[in-house]
């Protein structure tokens, strides 16, 4: 079948061709018998009647491996639900440690989330019902789209009382920061993690690798005490095997993206697959399953040099927008969405498979793109600009953070003395129509743009 | 007419030390290095100690609120002053810049100023929660300070250290006893926060200040939030109201703990300034709403203003929780930002929460002497 994005409607209908088989074999927690609620390969309109409205607007890549994304993707609440459900720990991760959910999964039973990943569910659901409840407590719009993960856990209803939630505190937002501490004055069990600055002139990290060692000492205690199991290395490089694997995979992906002659996958579902090398979704394993799913379609279209038809500009994408509108837009214009910089450097690069555990995730943790100088953002940028050899970049800023006041700027400058033209807004919160379709406005001028430089550079 | 009393008295007394300030600054500029610093999280007695003179960057009248040049509009507005403060007569001859990370915005703030700056420019990490890594923290505050006073070729003299310990403690001493007692204005206490006189000079001046006295009648306020402007305060105190209780970084919380004299000196500066440290970015925050909470109730306070600036998340965030905190007691919230302040505006709110604290307060002598 010919690469291209569909509507929600499509997929309704198409999906009728899917196989049984294949309906009845795709599933989360593999490793239950007999939990037959554990299927997930549906169409988009199924998670829409759950609330998901923004799906009727989407387009969606064309493929099983996509359907199956998605469902995986849309799936993560029910499935903690269900951990919950059959006495598995829950586990929420909040900030910026990428390290912390292998050292989770390395313990049996346990799963772990994302609650600042529902920053996006507002925009999804097209609902301010999650930023009220945040308002209410006190955090309201001068703080970024994460305060919907306190309305979430004021709510109870999007994901069960995690067993632990486990928080960064240092060189990291301090919107987050404040919604932690609100969770935790609610009666959420918080172990604080720090998280310190660090200084990217240094040639010598030992002694931040040494403090981080501790930290996650102190937090696998924690682990061990609420999992009632003792730490294992064997289980810890068993997990720490499988997350590299997960991130070459994703890797492999970024580099078909980029590499392919055509736009092999779309923006939106490439967002959900950088994701999931947060805390894979909630199923380390079948996560894999579905990343090299994706991984094989997107091989096979680029070995077959297909893909979507009519967008053929490079876009580079800084910040991960909460509002998936926006990718699809800069898609419908024309553009490919070629790299990214998405502020999880910490979940890029493989980990060590030697020595001491703690000081491997020590290591990989200090590998984030937030905790530093903005010069080091910076240089995030302008690598993956130069790997990609994007012809625009898009920087989606997020209002109230504490990083964007301070980094756009430098991030602007730096794209700038390259020449290369770039694009800076705040996404807006869903529901502000004038403001979004000024958004739209600047993306289209943005393009044309790019045409007429390219039409410019080609004289 | 007792609250203009008051302002004239205070004025007088601030203008002294304004004088005194300047002269010790200009002398000073050319005999010793001026060292900027940022934040409650940066023991001064070790800059002291290397032979140099602190001045804490605090709002300058004076600074141009258009240049906030790299820093976009929300971020908060004293971080994204810093380079515009920094411009003004008051630094123009510094030779570096310390401070403790503290909140995310201060933190980019400096890294900022590092990047922008022709001088040297040393942040140091330091714990948000507490009695956590307290080696490495140490560890991390007084390679700072080495490094400081390596690039003003100069050395940190640890005996000269205990030495400012010991003046320095004598300060919060006196200021406590005179806060507890209400015979420091606010104000007062606020220039005594940003100044950088000896604690000698300081402690000589405030001997001249015991006449005032508090007014049984006048509203007592707590103030709470981010650093305040250059107004905002004096436009409370002409109201009346006695500010009794300040946890702003420039009020009560600075003078909160005294310094062990023994020891090594950077372990007890460590303690007191990072480890003791009370700022709204340390984790458990409950430390700082039981402090907040206790001082309430022991200066007996009628009000709560809570003024914070547009974007500081650490207090801005928080502002409900510290409403909760204080049930009870009247709460004002008033957000405002550095670069366009509303005067008219909040002279209103304050005037008005004011009146009614005060229209309250006679109510409440009216109804006791019925009692009686």
């Amino acid at each position: 079948m010919k690469p291209k994005q569909i509507d929600y409607k499509e997929w309704h209908r198409f999906f009728k061709s899917i196989p049984d088989d294949d309906i009845e074999n795709t599933r989360y927690y593999r490793h239950l018998k007999d939990a037959e609620w554990s299927q997930y390969l549906f169409p988009p309109s199924t998670h829409l009647i759950y609330g998901n409205r923004l799906l009727r607007k989407l387009k969606f890549d064309n493929s099983q491996a996509s359907l199956r994304l998605w469902g995986y993707v849309l799936s993560e609440g029910e499935r903690i639900f269900r951990a919950r459900q059959t006495n598995m720990n829950i586990a929420a991760v909040m900030g910026d440690l990428g390290a912390v959910p292998p050292l989770i999964y390395s313990f049996k039973n346990v799963t772990a989330f994302y609650p600042d990943c529902l920053w996006w569910t507002p925009f999804l659901m097209e609902s301010s019902v999650l930023f009220d409840e945040a308002a209410e407590l006190g955090i309201g719009e001068e703080s970024c789209f994460v305060r919907a993960a306190l309305g979430a856990f004021s709510k109870r209803a999007y994901f069960p009382k995690p067993d632990i939630s486990i928080g960064t505190v240092g060189a990291t937002c301090d919107d987050m920061a404040a919604v932690i501490s609100e969770t935790e004055l609610q009666g959420n069990k918080v172990h604080y993690f720090e998280h310190p600055q660090r200084n990217d002139f240094a040639t010598d990290n030992r002694h931040l690798i040494d403090f981080l060692r501790d930290q996650y000492r102190q937090l696998c205690s924690q682990l061990e005490k609420i999992t009632g199991q003792s730490f294992s290395d064997t289980q810890f490089f068993d997990t720490i095997e499988k997350v590299n694997v997960l991130r070459n995979i994703i890797k492999d992906i970024k580099s078909i993206l980029s590499e392919a002659s055509l736009n092999t996958m779309g923006a939106c579902e490439m967002m959900n697959i950088e994701f999931s090398a947060l805390s894979y979704y909630g199923d380390l394993d079948e996560c894999i399953l579905v990343m090299k799913n994706i991984r094989n379609e997107m091989k096979k279209r680029q070995i077959d040099k297909t893909g979507y038809d009519n967008q053929d500009i490079r876009i580079l994408w800084v910040t991960p927008p909460a509002d998936l509108l926006l990718l699809n837009y800069i898609e419908e214009l024309g553009g490919r969405v070629v790299g990214s910089e998405y502020l999880i450097n910490q979940t890029t690069t493989a980990f060590r498979t030697e020595g001491d555990p703690f000081e491997i995730l020590a290591e990989n943790h200090l590998k984030g793109s937030l905790m530093g100088s903005s010069d080091f953002r910076v240089k995030l940028v302008l690598d993956e600009l130069e790997r990609t050899k994007a012809e625009g970049v898009i920087l989606s800023g997020v209002f109230g953070s504490s990083h964007c006041p301070y980094e756009t700027v430098p991030i602007i400058n730096a794209l700038r003395r390259k020449k290369i033209p770039v694009l800076a807004f705040d996404v807006v919160s869903p529901g502000k129509k004038r403001l979004q379709s000024q958004i739209f406005n600047r993306m289209e001028a943005f393009m044309e743009s790019l045409r007429m430089r390219r039409v410019k550079y080609a004289r | 007419m007792k609250a203009i009393y008051l302002d004239t008295k205070i004025l007088n007394i601030i203008t002294k030390f304004d004088v005194l300030e300047n002269q010790l600054l200009s002398e000073e500029a050319n005999k010793k290095p001026l060292v900027g610093y940022l934040c409650l999280r940066t023991p001064v007695e070790l800059i002291e100690a290397m032979g140099a003179t602190p001045i804490r960057i605090v709002p300058t009248p004076g600074f141009n609120v258009y240049d906030y040049g790299n820093i976009r509009p929300d971020g908060c507005s004293f971080c994204r002053m810093l380079p515009s403060f920094l411009k003004t007569e008051k630094y123009k001859n510094l030779s570096a810049i310390i401070g403790g990370a503290c909140c995310d915005q201060m933190r980019r703030a400096m890294d900022t100023l590092k990047r922008d700056m022709d001088i040297p420019v040393f942040l140091y990490t330091a714990p948000r929660t507490f009695n956590q890594g307290t080696s490495f923290f140490l560890n991390e505050m007084k390679s700072s300070f080495e490094q400081l006073a390596e690039s003003l070729d100069l050395e940190i003299d640890k005996g000269l250290a205990k030495d400012y310990i010991d003046a320095r403690n004598k300060l919060r001493e006196r200021i406590n006893c005179l806060r507890e007692s209400g015979s420091l204005p606010d104000s007062l206490l606020h220039r005594i926060s940003a100044s950088s006189l000896a604690s000698g000079s300081i402690l000589d001046l405030l001997d001249k200040i015991e006449s005032i006295k508090s007014d049984v009648h006048s509203p007592k306020i707590m103030l709470a939030g981010s650093i305040p402007g250059t107004w905002e305060l004096a436009e409370i105190e002409k109201t009346g109201a006695e500010v009794v209780a300040d946890v702003t970084c420039m009020g009560d919380r600075a003078y909160k703990d005294l310094d062990r004299r023994d020891g090594d000196p950077f372990e007890n500066l460590y303690d007191v300034y990072i480890e003791n440290n009370l700022c709204p970015h340390r984790r458990p925050i409950t430390n700082l709403l039981d402090y907040i909470h206790d001082l309430a109730q022991s200066r007996k306070i009628d009000g709560v203003i809570y003024l914070t600036l547009k974007y500081c998340h650490p207090w801005g965030l928080s502002a409900e929780r510290m409403r909760k905190t204080l049930s009870g007691i009247h709460f004002m919230k008033l957000d405002d930002d550095l670069t366009s302040p509303a005067l008219s505006n909040f002279r209103t709110r304050v005037g008005a929460f004011i009146e009614m604290l005060q229209a309250k307060k006679i109510e409440q002598e009216k109804r006791a002497k019925i009692a009686v």
